[in-house]
């Protein structure tokens, strides 16, 4: 990839009175994804459009709107006459958003010096060059991207002290995470992203952003957090070009690196929340390098596997801009990327997070769980709550958990098919599903089914499992098989959040 | 990397009938078939051509060397290859047997191939090479298969028939898969070079029973009347004029309508026509409006299926997109058509296919099925079998005769049941029968019409609904007058769909 240097501008965080302006301007033109998303006809997640896609979106703005002007600046990088602009911008005078960095004029029109581009509820400015360029400068800042949506969809977010976010970029993460904590320590080696992340913090409201320039965790050492967040720049690539996604160490190195650190700087009963990238050899099972990562951190692990690539489509999907670069370039690039891939012995490179709890314990728990074909974005309250689940799995007994009472969540369904077998209709297959968060999915038989309708709070596990064995009477099986059977269904319902412990 | 100009020297040597049968044989011996091919081209669903931006990457999943990877080279990459490894890949043809077949030229390093093979089915298709740069295309391009292609075949019912013609046959899909049921198949484009790719097709194919015809539309055949007509037109509604498959220079939605009534006119008594069409939505209209004028003065069944609509401006930037690296072109040709879909009043552009049959001298039926986000293939069977279906309630002069009938339920399908948990036990909310293959019609159904359903085989459906309204404690008070219309309702739906059908009885 080649890559400029010219040292761009950064807008200006420190006019606080004119980012309040800013923000005035953009939320009360509706500056917000429902509308957004109207006004582009945007579907998927992805209220950006595609760049081949702008001039059709073009077409479908209205002509005088201030929305429609500020997304022709903010998002669809169009120019526009000067006096629209100042009337979009209102209250922040156009003179002050060009001292500001925020827009650029020349010639009577204006056009935007940032994108801005929204998560939830929070807006967040990044550079204006789009990801998919084929040429970026080496100390770009990204947008509000998939991954960072995944990760802040993850996290936890209950009240906290002092959360961590490492390679903080724009500062999409710490922004959200400073509404639920004390005090958010963002850091980056690029002072770019630093700059971007203070802009962010002030336009969405933000005073707990602390922001510290170097690499990783250089500036928090000896320090530990409640909360750690990290989008590092995982990509595995024999590049080290671009900031924000290579970082120059060797295959995985730098997830992994980041998981160890992530861990060492937690305090007990803290989470940690990093995405990343990670290498399988030929024949190997995915969660195997995790469960290495994750060893004598004292942490319990969770690793969530979304994707992964042969090492031909990974080079390819990451060099894919250079496709619109020189003739030769995209091709010279999959072919180093691929021979360095055989170099580390990958037979496939994949895509996830991991999520650590500190904990003081004996023996420390991990879970896998390939969320291949599932519906992001996840709930951070979903995984919390699992978390419990495996903290009580990994505690109890067999005995124990067939004494004990559980409830069916009601927030899922079953999907049964049936087809006519002898004059009646008989079930051919059944499938309990999540609608929420992460939508797991589990395939049941007669018993799991008969057993969950009496999972009701009231009756122990052992009660409901020869209730529902009862209907099972003459089928030869004895009542220990049952009862074991009971229990390993239990385990896995619970584990995946279909039902939980009876609160009476 | 650089693919050469879009075959603008390529003449195919049909009737070389020994270099043909040994290109298939080299072809075939190589495993150059859709189970080989296919997934090779890293295209979602039914890609039917690797994109120019994917070539480097296939080319890096071939093995190195071998016979297959030397044709994928020279007829899917439009990639170069060396004289000794084209010499084995095609074997038995020779190299100079392959140039004088037109499939093969001289390069800079080697050969290349001078079209594009498509496997297809047990088939293989010739066509012009997909082209790098679309302002560069021939006005004479001859397309391969696409994935309107698979819909028309997918359509066509599977049954013997005398006569067969395809209008606008292009590289000849429709007509060598034609081949297949009828004894002669005429094969008409005003293209001679596309007449040329169906002849070479033909032959590929082993289909000798294809006879190509030169002509606009139904020219080539005036006077003549065929039991079986397919078409995939130049549907496109454009004001440009340009690309012979694409554009047919006719106003609006015109093609569409004039190859539907034409065919009309050409089929015998009882034949069958399957013509993929676009036409006009209006502002606040529903897409059957503008149909219903197309067919309603001619004596034949017509049956309409809406697959997709867009409105003009995406209609306008999807039929554009092979100009989007051109911005200016591009945003010129997307406001050029959405102005000219505006002035004709269309809100929308439907894109489906027309299935008619020609029968005289009895009420005609029409039937329109929206068939959106439904994108598994059709199946011909299952369309003989609806149109069976809606023959017999067409034809009911009293619909209660059905409550003698016996009705027999489909093996093709499923009950689908959504069920959720209220106070500890699960409770079906949602209860529809689907089919697995073909049209994929959902029919919501309730309890009493699954007893009705477990009870049919064997009685007539009056007997059948007692027997369940006798199990369904809900249905036991109704009166004998409203069960007996309830099992009526289901009948009609159930077969209108083709979840059932009549064994026997019910006629009158």
């Amino acid at each position: 990839v080649s890559v400029t240097t010219a040292a761009k501008s950064v807008p200006d965080s420190a006019d606080g009175g004119g980012i309040a302006l800013f923000r005035r301007a953009l939320r009360s033109a509706g500056y917000r994804p429902d509308r957004m998303r109207v006004m582009l006809r945007s579907e998927g997640e992805n209220v950006t459009p595609r760049p081949e896609d702008v001039p059709v979106v073009e077409r479908l703005l209205p002509e005088r709107d201030r929305l429609a002007d500020l997304l022709r600046m903010f998002l669809l990088r169009l120019d526009i006459p000067a006096a629209r602009a100042a009337d979009a911008l209102a209250p922040l005078p156009l003179e002050r958003a060009t001292r500001m960095r925020v827009v650029m004029q020349g010639g009577g029109t204006v056009r935007g010096a940032i994108r801005v581009l929204p998560a939830g509820e929070q807006l967040f400015a990044c550079d204006r060059e789009l990801e998919s360029a084929p040429v970026l400068p080496a100390d770009h800042v990204m947008g509000v991207s998939s991954s960072s949506i995944f990760l802040a969809s993850l996290t936890v977010r209950r009240p906290v002290g002092d959360v961590l976010d490492v390679g903080c970029g724009g500062g999409i993460q710490s922004v959200l995470a400073a509404y639920h904590a004390k005090r958010v320590v963002a850091c980056d080696i690029n002072p770019r992203a630093l700059a971007f992340t203070a802009f962010n913090a002030a336009l969405n409201g933000l005073t707990n952003v602390e922001c510290r320039t170097g690499s990783f965790f250089e500036p928090v050492e000896g320090e530990q957090f409640d909360l750690v967040v990290s989008n590092p720049p995982f990509v595995i690539s024999p590049d080290s070009a671009m900031v924000f996604r290579d970082s120059g160490m060797r295959g995985d190195d730098v997830s992994r690196t980041v998981v160890r650190e992530a861990a060492a700087h937690l305090r007990d009963g803290g989470l940690a929340f990093v995405l990343v990238s990670w290498g399988i050899r030929e024949g190997a099972d995915w969660p195997a390098p995790l469960e290495t990562w994750v060893k004598d951190t004292g942490c319990d692990g969770w690793f969530l596997h979304q994707s992964q690539a042969t090492p031909l489509g990974y080079a390819a999907t990451w060099s894919e801009p250079l496709q619109r670069a020189e003739a030769g370039a995209f091709e010279a690039a999959i072919d180093r990327w691929a021979r360095y891939y055989r170099e580390l012995g990958y037979g496939a490179l994949a895509y996830g997070a991991v999520i650590l709890r500190k904990r003081k314990a004996a023996k420390h728990w991990t879970r896998a769980d390939d969320l291949h074909s599932l519906r992001e974005p996840a709930s951070g309250e979903q995984i919390a709550q699992l978390i419990e689940a495996e903290d009580y799995l990994a505690s109890h007994s067999d005995e124990q958990i067939l004494r004990t009472r559980f409830t069916v969540e009601p927030l899922h369904r079953l999907d049964q098919t049936l087809r006519v077998r002898d004059g009646a209709f008989a079930v051919d297959g059944a499938t309990l599903r999540l609608e929420t968060g992460l939508r797991f999915n589990i395939a049941i038989d007669a018993f799991t089914a008969e057993l969950l309708t009496r999972l009701d709070g009231r009756r122990t596990l052992s009660q409901a499992a020869t209730d529902a064995a009862a209907r099972f009477a003459g089928d030869g099986i004895a009542p220990a098989d049952f009862a074991a059977e009971a229990v390993s269904v239990t385990r896995r319902v619970l584990a995946l959040g279909f039902v939980r412990l009876s609160t009476r | 990397m650089r693919q050469e100009g879009s075959g603008a020297s390529v003449t195919l040597d049909a009737a070389d009938r020994a270099g043909i049968a040994a290109l298939r044989t080299a072809l075939v011996s190589a495993e150059y078939d859709v189970a080989h091919v296919r997934p090779m081209l890293r295209g979602e669903g039914d890609a039917v051509a690797p994109r120019p931006a994917d070539v480097s990457i296939i080319v890096r999943l071939l093995p190195e060397r071998g016979r297959f990877t030397t044709l994928m080279r020279l007829f899917m990459l439009g990639l170069e290859a060396s004289s000794d490894d084209a010499r084995a890949a095609l074997a038995p043809l020779s190299i100079e047997g392959a140039m004088r077949l037109g499939v093969l030229r001289s390069a800079a390093n080697g050969v290349v191939g001078t079209v594009h093979i498509m496997p297809t089915g047990s088939y293989l298709f010739a066509s012009d090479r997909v082209p790098e740069d679309w302002r560069g295309i021939r006005p004479d391009h001859v397309m391969g298969v696409a994935s309107s292609s698979n819909l028309l075949a997918s359509l066509v019912v599977p049954r013997p028939v005398e006569r067969a013609v395809d209008i606008g046959c292009g590289c000849g899909v429709q007509a060598v898969l034609a081949a297949r049921y009828a004894r002669t198949v005429i094969a008409c484009d005003i293209n001679p070079r596309a007449l040329s790719f169906t002849a070479f097709n033909a032959e590929l194919n082993g289909a000798r029973n294809v006879e190509c015809r030169a002509g606009s539309f139904f020219e080539p055949v005036a006077g003549e009347t065929f039991d079986l007509i397919v078409s995939n037109p130049p549907f496109v509604i454009s004001p440009d004029n340009a690309i012979a498959f694409r554009d047919a220079g006719l106003g609006g939605d015109d093609v569409s309508r004039q190859v539907v009534r034409q065919s009309v006119m050409h089929l015998r008594e009882g034949g069958l026509a399957f013509v993929l069409i676009n036409w006009g939505i209006g502002d606040h209209g529903q897409w059957p409006d503008r149909l219903r004028g197309w067919t309603a003065d001619l004596p034949c069944d017509a049956w309409y299926l809406h697959h997709s609509s867009e409105a003009p401006l995406f209609y306008a930037a999807s039929w554009n997109s092979p100009l989007e690296s051109l911005s200016s072109e591009y945003t010129a040709a997307i406001d050029r058509w959405s102005a000219y879909l505006t002035d004709l009043g269309f809100a929308g552009v439907g894109y489906g296919a027309a299935i008619l049959r020609r029968r005289s001298g009895v009420a005609n039926w029409v039937r329109f099925d929206d068939l959106r986000g439904q994108s598994e293939p059709a199946s011909g069977d299952q369309v003989a079998r609806l149109i069976a279906n809606q023959d017999l309630l067409a034809g009911l002069a009293d619909e209660r005769a059905l409550l003698d009938a016996r009705l027999a339920l489909d093996p093709d399908h499923r009950l689908d049941q959504v069920l959720r948990w209220h106070d500890g036990s699960a409770e079906v909310e949602a209860n529809a029968l689907r089919h697995e293959t073909g049209f994929r019609f959902a029919m919501p159904v309730d309890t009493f019409t699954m007893e009705l359903i477990a009870r049919l085989d064997g009685h007539t459906l009056r007997e059948a609904a007692h027997a369940a309204a006798a199990e369904h404690v809900a249905t036991k008070a109704v009166d004998r007058a409203e069960l007996e219309a309830e099992a009526l309702r289901f009948a009609k739906m159930s077969l209108g769909l083709g979840f059932t059908h009549v064994v026997d009885g019910g006629h009158r």
